[in-house]
């Protein structure tokens, strides 16, 4: 995107005088994959205002508003870049649309400041505005608000897949039955980048087995972070599948499981001790707890009062399985 | 936390339409929670509602903020997840 990329948070962003189109280099792609694998975890933006599609500016395309997250904006791009409409991107500091409306940056104040910087000429010509809202910024945005101000909000799909499909009616209907889903799609879609985050966790006790081993030819160093990962992977796409609603209760599930697994599998290989089988078992529920936790932040799921009970009730348990864990790994080194 | 006051409800059915987990129904023209447990807390319903119906304790679901918001108490409510979100600072997420 030709000089609409700013990091954010760095420098005061404006917004754009004019009405642009949008395009983006190869630098931008690069800026893609990075937010993609942060998984929604940095903050870089495009320049806030009224972008379009097509050869020229049309006043009477639809106009949808979105964050100015960088990957936001180009996922929605991507799916209306053949369709002729206007997006006006607010500035979210580079956070995506849900975030931010959570957090109030994503408001009807906010997309009111963004046109007051347009002429009336340039928004519309009917003399009210039709905005189309993501549904999931409506935590953040008070339709009454906007409707006080000679606009009509219409509440659009929450994925930007049914994008095209809902603009394709003739008049544009609140998507009142859309509902979010986070079916195996979505969970696909955070899979690599939860993955990524997940490491910087792990490689660190990678490092400690592996100069544990050298010490004490334990055997048990890369192995930790493949059963991590299997864990990790197992979680997100087993998800609704694993019992109860409870991140950490679905852990647990996973963790008996694979446990099971392992151990037999040392039985078969005729590699069983206790003292490893205690150390790898509680390692396995130690992950598994650890990362049902840390997968509340990723999954779009997760309700405040619940998620907090449980951290208070879990992550007690999580340090103390984590502990004992590495307590058998000492002694295992140490005895054997 | 969420709750729904049948005595402010009006009727007019705006929390359902802008539920995004379709957990909200009518019943006998009162706004309903019908799954609470699918209820993301997000608040929209409640920063939609015009007769100030629904009670909401906002916060953010995730390990990071919990720790640093609820158990910690290091950073403001609505900040703790990074991202910049909430505050003027910028910051890894969870």
């Amino acid at each position: 995107m030709e000089n609409t990329m700013s990091e954010c948070c760095t420098s005061s962003e404006s917004v754009l005088k004019n009405p642009v189109t949008i395009s983006f280099t190869i630098s931008d792609y690069i800026k893609l994959f990075y937010c993609w694998i942060r998984s929604f975890r940095n903050n870089i933006s495009v320049t806030p205002g009224i972008y379009y599609t097509g050869d020229q500016y049309d006043v009477t395309a639809p106009m949808l508003v979105t964050s100015n997250y960088l990957l936001t904006f180009y996922l929605v791009w991507r799916v209306v870049r053949r369709l002729n409409v206007r997006l006006l991107v607010i500035d979210t500091r580079g956070i995506n649309v849900w975030c931010a409306s959570g957090k109030g940056r994503f408001s009807a104040e906010t997309i009111l400041e963004h046109l007051e910087q347009y002429t009336p000429e340039q928004k519309t010509r009917s003399g009210k505005l039709e905005l189309i809202l993501p549904k999931l910024s409506l935590s953040g945005v008070n339709l009454k608000v906007l409707r006080r101000n000679m606009i009509k909000p219409v509440i659009g799909p929450i994925y930007r897949q049914d994008i095209p499909a809902f603009l394709g009616s003739d008049t544009l209907k609140d998507c009142r039955e859309d509902t979010y889903r986070f079916n195996l799609r979505d969970r696909l879609f955070i899979m690599v980048p939860s993955l990524f985050q997940f490491s910087r966790y792990l490689l660190p006790v990678v490092a400690g087995l592996a100069v544990w081993h050298w010490f004490f030819k334990t055997g048990i160093h890369y192995q930790f972070y493949l059963l991590s990962l299997t864990i990790t992977l197992l979680y997100i796409i087993l998800f609704p599948l694993l019992p109860t609603r409870w991140f950490s209760v679905k852990a647990l599930s996973e963790g008996i499981v694979i446990s099971a697994v392992v151990n037999a599998w040392m039985l078969y290989r005729g590699v069983f001790s206790w003292l490893m089988a205690g150390a790898i078992t509680t390692a396995i529920f130690g992950i598994n707890l650890f990362f049902g936790l840390y997968f509340t932040g990723n999954s779009g799921v997760s309700n405040y009062t619940l998620v907090k009970r449980e951290i208070v009730i879990f992550l007690p348990v999580t340090a103390l399985v984590l502990v004992a864990s590495a307590v058998l790994f000492i002694l295992e080194g140490v005895t054997s | 936390m969420i709750a729904f006051n049948s005595d402010k409800c009006s009727g007019c059915a705006v929390c359902p339409a802008v539920c995004p987990q379709g957990v909200i129904q009518m019943k006998n023209g009162k706004a309903t929670l019908t799954d609470y447990h699918s209820c993301m807390e997000c608040g929209a319903c409640a920063k939609n509602c015009s007769y100030d119906a629904i009670e909401l304790t906002k916060g953010t679901g995730c390990l990071a903020a919990i720790i640093k918001e609820d158990i910690l108490k290091i950073t403001p409510v609505g900040t703790g997840c990074g991202c910049g979100t909430g505050s003027d600072t910028d910051g890894d997420c969870c």
